[in-house]
């Protein structure tokens, strides 16, 4: 596999989406470039950074209790 | 009707799960059963819904209205719902249709279409163009480093919202191509074009955070 084609799949690869003989493929091509090693790291952290940034957050408390209320009525 | 009549239409299949409008009466103990099995459902994934209707609404108080209309809207054809099936997915199918549909009546904008692909990798080849200034060992990294939970936040509400569904259900929430797809009523390659483009327009709003703490730090 080139770069270009691994660049192509690389997110469909990070999204888990890439069937097993591709995925082997693209998984040995990143070990053998590295500047599409070192992208894929990046593109990775990226989105950790971008899940942690949303996943702090919880439905509030007055939330909880106004949804619980209308289930009582139900 | 009789007793013995409503007996033999809870007997009867599909008891996929009793509901409140078209299902069929029930008896006060099934419905409590229901209305139990139903308000576990809703707490369990409610932090979830909560997170999605914050990032597409961009305002809590109307976050908090959307998930009491998806609970409404999802205690109604609770019946229909078949149990084992994935409540978090039929619950952020609910969620996305009641968005857009709001989103259609109160906005003037079209709707964004798909457009073609265009650079995946903005922000590592804007990262690495700012190497050449940075006198740092790992430049490309230190960008990330630099972007504040805010600001990821705010890039985010920034793209239209077709794509920050898109996004949302897949880095977020962890859903696969075809779930997506069939929260969002969409074949799985426009899941796959938004995320694309998506992916792209958020990297090019992160960039406008990190550029100038990057080449000031590069200096």
């Amino acid at each position: 596999m080139d770069c270009e084609k691994a660049l192509e799949k690389l997110w469909q690869f990070l999204d888990k989406e890439l069937d097993g003989e591709s995925s082997t493929e693209l998984q040995r091509h990143l070990e053998e470039c590295r500047h599409c090693f070192s992208l894929a790291e990046f593109e990775q952290r990226l989105r950790a950074m971008v899940r942690r940034s949303c996943t702090g957050e919880h439905a509030p408390p007055e939330l909880k209790e106004r949804l619980s209320k209308l289930i009582r009525l139900f | 009707m009789s007793p013995e009549s409503e007996e033999v239409r809870q007997g009867n299949p599909p008891p996929a799960g009793p509901g409140l409008d078209a299902a069929p009466p029930l008896s006060a103990a099934a419905r409590a059963e229901a209305r139990a099995r139903f308000e576990q459902s809703i707490t369990e994934h409610l932090d979830s819904l909560y997170r999605s209707a914050l990032r597409l609404t961009r305002n809590r108080a109307s976050a908090e209205d959307l998930v009491q209309e998806v609970m409404l809207k999802a205690w109604r054809s609770f019946h229909t719902f078949q149990a084992g099936s994935n409540v978090r997915a039929w619950l952020h199918r609910i969620l996305m249709n009641a968005f857009f549909d709001n989103y259609r009546k109160h906005t003037r904008e079209p709707e964004v279409v798909d457009q073609e692909n265009v650079g995946d990798f903005y922000l590592y080849e804007k990262a690495r163009e700012g190497a050449a200034l940075s006198a740092s060992g790992n430049p490309e990294a230190e960008v990330l480093d630099q972007v504040m939970d805010a600001e990821v936040r705010e890039s985010l509400e920034a793209l239209p919202p077709q794509f920050r569904a898109a996004i949302l259900l897949a880095d977020i929430e962890g859903f696969s191509y075809k779930e997506i797809a069939e929260i969002l009523g969409v074949p799985v390659g426009t899941v796959m074009s938004r995320l694309s483009r998506g992916r792209h327009l958020l990297q090019r709003e992160l960039w406008e955070f990190a550029k100038d703490r990057h080449f000031v730090r590069g200096d």
